[in-house]
């Protein structure tokens, strides 16, 4: 189990820039916005908590950097899922799913 | 939700770290590059929904957050902070040891002792003991000795020793025949060479007489075998060991300095040595002090050649017949030592045959009783003193590793009561979202800058104790050690990883706690029950450091005692109020009447000074470590069966006993008119008279002399003196022979004067001076000293013992009391609950403090208790060197427990006091 509140959401926030890269790679500007766009801008991720996660994810082996040209000609550092990331997502994924419908049957229980 | 501390994990986030650390610079160019990007899109973004550009760029960049913070948290995940934080962890770290002076004043004391004093003794252990000398391959190097089962009967100068076990005598002495011999066949040898010492050379620079106290004689190859290259001028070669080349040497680096003042005119300045012509050619390296015992630095490197000359023959005749070069070999490829040393064996039982005929003494019955030829590792010069000394610098060895390991002990115990009085520091800084791995490492940091502290205090501190143990100098046979004090790195780093890794340890041990801490547990709660295994631990370090601490006293208190008893000894003369000094008026051994008409005329000149009491000189001086022995016999009493017929022997001016102070008890004393009546006569002690003559009245009776040479045969006894000491303290009077100065045979007219003043010595320092200068302008005047510091340098190891084991204890008792006391206040401290209870129930205050102190008195016991096991196997190592009191004398062993538990006793008394002024409703609601 995390260990506190921050831990919750920082293996979340984790799970979801994986899934945003599983599309294809990308720079930190283009995983918040995939985030957003999924979430139908329910899910707004700020660059306090992005940039870190993305350094952190590099560290761990998930994702790895290139830097490239961005689509308005600018050096840009784009990330990449690797397969050790795509393992560690559907791990993740699983695990999500697991959790929540068990909270569900928690709070739709009468 | 993802475990981010697996195994793996951890290593390749570490890897990274490593990795960041030398691409710093350049991921930080990156960052910020990547997050100007980010807003530049984000403006971009902006600026398609209508907005004007500068505006846009300013609502992206705040959206986007405090760039600086953001930076800083991607740096913690990638580990660059871990460099950057270092800085302020050193700062914080600083900040918090200056808040407890007290605290870091003994860690940082305990530390530079433990580190200092460990260096400087293994440095000198080194030096001494275990470095090879300063030549090309010293492991290549071989020294020559023979080894035989029976006492071979030639003349030998230089030392020679009996295994107890096998009875056979070793000896590194050779004569020159035998040398010749085994050169002409030593092919397994890229070179071999010969050596001696020579002592006591007067030298005539500049018009300045002084006196050299130690030469090397070498042969030509000598320089050549070492391998070594001169520090200015030539080296000697094999063309200035030849009959009839002018006479060359070389001076030692040390007595350039001192003498010449490194004037590089010295090379080739012509001057006398022993009056002999000498022309300095070149200078010996810095560090290398010749091959002679260790601490033997000779100043004057002189050709073999020059032997004679130089009157380092005491025999005057058949000098081929004396045993006294010492012989060192380089093995070259090929052949291993034993097959040398069967090839060279023939030729060197050649030769001692022929040196036995020389004497005129018969062969050997069979050939088995002929000496062998052995060789043994040379890289280290002559080893036989080295050997005698290792026994002492074990003990100081053992001593050294007692201090670290009762610093480091002690260190430790610091370390943890610190760590837990700032266990509440720990909870707050946790409850601020403080990592606990920053937490650790700002401890740990703590802890290494504490243990750099330490450690730079331990260097003078070493340095100090390194120039103390020299100059308190242990002295074997005479010898003093000529040692530069030297640090030696690796010991400093080694006593330095020691302390350190201590100080990590047991910094970490409660910054680990610390950081598992509970903290809302923290807040609530008091300090209770954690403390149960943290004292037990702090207990544990005491015990240790009791009886470590009690080895310490007990070997304080042994030599202490032993010195006392040594300065009580009977030496039977009257040795305060003497002054001594030595005079060699022919050094070259030629002139013997000139040289002993010298003598006289000093001293006559000396008894008319004002002050002077009485004034003589002998061959001898007493109680100087010096002897000379001779085979004895009493002429109709057959030879003792005990095999110990040999005497000591001295040869003393008119004077002599009145001066010393020994009474005559029958007969008369030996005088210079003795000389002209001819015959010979001589005084011998009380010792001698109950052991030759079996207490039988010898004055009248006949000796004889079977080793006589030159000298007279046969002795008339005209006196009995009473037994005075002769070259030991520790040792009973031996029997000693007492002859006429002028009867000795030596060519050498050396001479220790004695000089009794009526008043305080001191004072007749100059006059005496004054006295020589006036007989002879160019004799110089060596080694003034009185009777009692002659005495007193005797017994310098054991006071050298005995001051540093009471220092130490003395320091040890120290900081056991502050570890006891700092123990028992934690104690006090954490029971305040228990105590609180005890006295509500009616506990009166003095059952309280007889708790606190029966706690105290049980850890001082067990330390103790294990002190007196450890102190027992201990002080058999020392047991060679005490006098007068056995290793295990029980009083001592028993002052020492005894004072240690008086300071358990008032180490916890202040903690008691506290104890028993505990409010219990304070106490009960703390909890």
């Amino acid at each position: 189990m995390p260990k506190d509140k921050a831990d919750l959401l920082q293996g979340t926030l984790d799970m979801l820039i994986l899934r945003s890269l599983e599309a294809g790679p990308s720079h930190g500007f283009g995983v918040s916005g995939v985030i957003r766009r999924f979430s139908e801008d329910a899910l707004q991720v700020e660059q306090g908590s992005l940039y870190p996660a993305l350094y952190r994810l590099e560290a761990e082996g998930w994702i790895r950097s290139e830097w490239g040209i961005s689509e308005n000609n600018r050096k840009a550092k784009f990330y990449e899922l690797t397969a050790a990331g795509r393992s560690q997502l559907r791990r993740e994924t699983a695990n999500w799913a697991r959790m929540s419908s068990a909270i569900n049957l928690v709070l739709s229980h009468a | 939700m993802h475990d981010r501390n697996t195994a793996s994990a951890r290593l390749r986030r570490l890897g990274r770290r490593f990795l960041f650390l030398f691409r710093r610079n350049k991921i930080e160019a990156e960052m910020a590059e990547e997050m100007r990007l980010h807003v530049e899109l984000q403006a971009a973004e902006f600026r398609e929904t209508g907005m004007k550009a500068d505006e846009a760029e300013m609502k992206a960049r705040r959206e986007f957050g405090h760039m600086d913070g953001i930076r800083e948290r991607c740096r913690d995940e990638n580990g660059i902070l871990w460099v950057s934080h270092l800085g302020q962890d050193l700062r914080y770290a600083w900040r918090m040891l200056a808040r407890s002076p007290g605290f870091t004043l003994a860690a940082v004391l305990t530390l530079a002792l433990g580190i200092g004093v460990n260096t400087a003794i293994f440095s000198l252990v080194d030096e001494i003991l275990l470095r090879p000398l300063p030549v090309t391959d010293p492991g290549d190097l071989v020294l020559f000795h023979w080894s035989s089962k029976v006492d071979l009967p030639v003349p030998t100068s230089g030392r020679w020793e009996r295994d107890p076990v096998t009875q056979q005598t070793t000896c590194t002495s050779f004569s020159l025949p035998a040398f010749e011999a085994i050169k002409k066949r030593s092919q397994a040898l890229s070179g071999i060479t010969a050596f001696a010492p020579i002592s006591s050379l007067t030298v005539i620079a500049d018009g300045q007489a002084e006196v050299v106290g130690l030469g090397q004689l070498i042969s030509g190859s000598y320089f050549s075998v070492m391998g070594i290259a001169p520090a200015a001028g030539r080296l000697l070669e094999a063309t200035d060991d030849r009959p009839g080349a002018p006479g060359v040497a070389m001076v030692s680096y040390g007595y350039w300095m001192r003498r010449f003042g490194g004037d590089p005119s010295t090379i080739g300045r012509a001057i006398l040595v022993n009056r002999v012509p000498i022309t300095i050619v070149g200078v010996v390296p810095r560090r290398f002090p010749g091959s002679l015992q260790v601490g033997d630095a000779p100043d004057l490197f002189l050709p073999l050649v020059l032997a004679r000359g130089l009157g380092a023959f005491e025999m005057i005749d058949k000098p081929d017949a004396l045993w006294w070069v010492q012989i060192i070999g380089r093995l070259g490829a090929g052949m291993g030592p034993s097959q040398m040393l069967s090839e060279l064996e023939p030729a060197f039982q050649q030769s001692a045959l022929e040196s036995l005929k020389l004497v005129g003494a018969p062969p050997p019955k069979s050939p088995n009783d002929l000496p062998t030829l052995k060789v043994g590792p040379g890289g280290q010069g002559l080893n036989e003193l080295r050997n005698e000394y290792r026994q002492r610098w074990e003990i100081l060895t053992g001593l050294g590793i007692a201090i670290l390991a009762i610093a480091c002990a002690n260190l430790a115990s610091l370390l943890l009561a610190r760590g837990a009085a700032r266990q509440r520091e720990m909870g707050v800084r946790l409850a601020m979202g403080a990592g606990r791995g920053r937490i650790v490492r700002q401890l740990l940091t703590e802890s290494i800058l504490l243990a750099g502290l330490g450690g730079a205090l331990a260097v003078p501190f070493a340095v100090w104790v390194e120039v103390g143990l020299v100059a308190m100098q242990p002295r074997v046979e005479g010898h003093t050690l000529s040692l530069v004090p030297q640090l030696d790195p690796g010991v400093f780093l080694s006593a330095a990883a020691i302390s350190v890794l201590t100080g990590v340890i047991f910094g970490l041990v409660p910054a680990i706690r610390a950081s598992r801490v509970n903290i809302s547990a923290e807040f609530q709660g008091g300090t209770s029950n954690r403390a149960g295994s943290r004292s037990l631990l702090g207990k544990l370090l005491l015990v240790i450091q009791v009886a470590l601490t009690l080895v310490l006293l007990v070997g304080a208190g042994l030599f202490a005692g032993t010195l006392r008893n040594l300065a009580s000894v009977n030496v039977g003369f009257e040795s305060r109020g003497l002054l001594l000094f030595h005079l060699n008026p022919n050094p070259d051994g030629t002139s013997f009447k000139a040289g002993l008409a010298v003598d006289n005329e000093v001293a006559e000149r000396l008894r008319a000074v004002p002050g002077v009491a009485s004034a003589t000189f002998s061959r001898m001086p007493l109680l100087s470590d010096m002897g000379w022995n001779t085979r004895i016999g009493v002429v109709g009493r057959p030879p003792r069966d005990d095999g110990h017929n040999t005497t000591m022997v001295n040869f003393v001016a008119g004077n002599f006993f009145a001066t010393y102070g020994i009474p005559i008890m029958a007969g008369r004393a030996v005088d210079m008119a003795d000389g002209a009546r001819g015959g010979s006569v001589a005084v011998v002690n009380q010792a001698f008279v109950r052991e030759f003559f079996g207490g039988e009245d010898p004055l009248g009776r006949t000796l004889q002399r079977p080793d006589a040479g030159n000298m007279p045969a046969l002795i008339t006894v005209v006196g009995v003196a009473r037994d005075a000491s002769y070259s030991a303290v520790r040792d009973p009077a031996p029997p000693t022979i007492y002859f006429p100065y002028y009867s000795q045979a030596s060519a050498k007219v050396e001479a220790t004067f004695a000089v009794r003043a009526s008043g305080d010595p001191r004072m007749l320092v100059p006059l005496i001076r004054e006295t020589v200068h006036s007989v002879d302008p160019l004799l110089p005047l060596d080694d003034l000293r009185t009777q009692q510091a002659q005495i007193g340098e005797l017994s310098a190891t054991e006071r050298m013992f005995a001051w540093l084991s009471g220092v130490f204890s003395v320091l040890a008792v120290g900081l056991v009391s502050l570890g006891l006391y700092g123990l028992m206040s934690y104690s006090v401290l954490c029971r305040q609950g228990e105590i609180g209870l005890r006295i509500a129930l009616g506990a009166r205050p003095t059952q309280v403090i007889r708790m606190i102190v029966r706690e105290c008195l049980l850890v001082v016991g067990i330390g103790v208790c294990l002190g007196l096991i450890g102190a027992y196997a201990a002080t058999r190592i020392v047991s060679s060197l005490l006098f007068g009191l056995s290793a295990t004398d029980p009083g001592i062993f028993a002052a020492g427990g005894v004072l240690l538990l008086l300071v358990a006793v008032f180490a916890g008394w202040m903690p008691a006091q506290r104890a028993a002024r505990v409010n219990p409703m304070v106490a009960l609601h703390s909890d």
